[in-house]
């Protein structure tokens, strides 16, 4: 990690405290975010460590260029973004669009609806989000496949607006949408799966429970 | 004024719940969530669906490890 740093320094450049102070304030305050944002798409803590170093050292290269009053959030989102596209590039693994076939709509809204057994046990949306509220959510947002993923974190968990991410992923407004949709079309259908499982979990602990001794 | 029935209101579920979408059809749709029991219920439980998805998925903290970096980083480049 020390020997990276070195390469990145530039010798005929001199950089003013202020621009230091400026960048840590900046950097600083997103950390926990890109991080966040970091782990859910390379759903490993050490390559999430390595992609989030990457992207600031990267942001601190180019913080000349950086105009002040500019979206300093969007920026950073954006040079991760293309660290991780860059990442996966270099390694050939290339994202698998594999989306092709019409799965058709789906909403847990639906599905709750229609489950003669939620209805059967009352409010069906109030058992599913709760059930949901059990599942591993992050494990299932993890395995919707790219570039429907990087879309859906943009949107739901870091709120970027859709001209937002059509900026950091250089893709434009259409495409953000239908990557949106897919991706959350994946994420439902998952989140069913685990959320049901979750569900049998807990009842399965509760019957034993009530059986005696 | 066009038509907004349940099926519109599906259709642009996701520029209504992301604020995307513009003012007159915002207004439209909105008058139709608001009068109909299952667009409503609907809108609802995306809401709250999203609420726990942030909940269960954000929140991680940066390491110490990279905060270090960050400060090494800057203090290095003299």
């Amino acid at each position: 990690m020390g020997a990276l740093l070195v390469t990145l320094d530039h010798p005929h450049v001199t950089v003013s405290d202020e621009d230091r102070a400026r960048f840590e304030a900046l950097v600083a305050g997103h950390l926990d975010g890109l991080y966040s944002s970091a782990l859910r798409l390379t759903r490993n803590r050490t390559a999430a460590e390595d992609l989030v170093q990457d992207t600031f050292l990267k942001a601190w290269r180019s913080f000349r260029t950086f105009q002040a009053g500019t979206n300093a959030r969007a920026w950073l989102y954006k040079i991760l973004m293309n660290a991780y596209i860059d990442g996966y590039r270099r390694s050939s693994r290339l994202p698998e669009e594999v989306d092709q076939e019409d799965i058709g709509d789906f909403y847990l809204y639906a599905k709750a609806q229609e489950s003669e057994e939620y209805r059967k046990a009352g409010d069906p949306e109030e058992i599913l989000l709760s059930q949901v509220m059990d599942a591993d959510v992050k494990d299932a947002l993890e395995q919707v496949p790219e570039p429907f993923r990087a879309a859906v974190i943009l949107a739901d968990l870091e709120e970027f607006s859709y001209k937002e991410i059509a900026e950091i992923l250089g893709i434009p407004v259409g495409t953000v949408m239908s990557r949106l949709y897919r991706g959350r079309r994946h994420l439902q259908r998952l989140l069913w799966d685990y959320a049901r499982r979750a569900g049998y979990a807990r009842d399965e602990i509760g019957l034993r429970s009530q059986v005696p001794p | 004024m066009s038509e907004v029935d349940c099926n519109v209101v599906l259709e642009r579920l996701w520029v209504f719940l992301d604020g995307e979408a513009d003012e007159a059809l915002y207004r439209e749709l909105e008058a139709h969530i608001e009068a109909c029991l299952h667009c409503r219920n609907h809108v609802d439980f995306e809401r709250r669906l999203r609420a726990v998805i942030q909940v269960k998925c954000k929140g991680e903290q940066a390491p110490l490890a990279l905060r270090a970096a960050l400060d090494r980083l800057l203090s290095g480049s003299q």
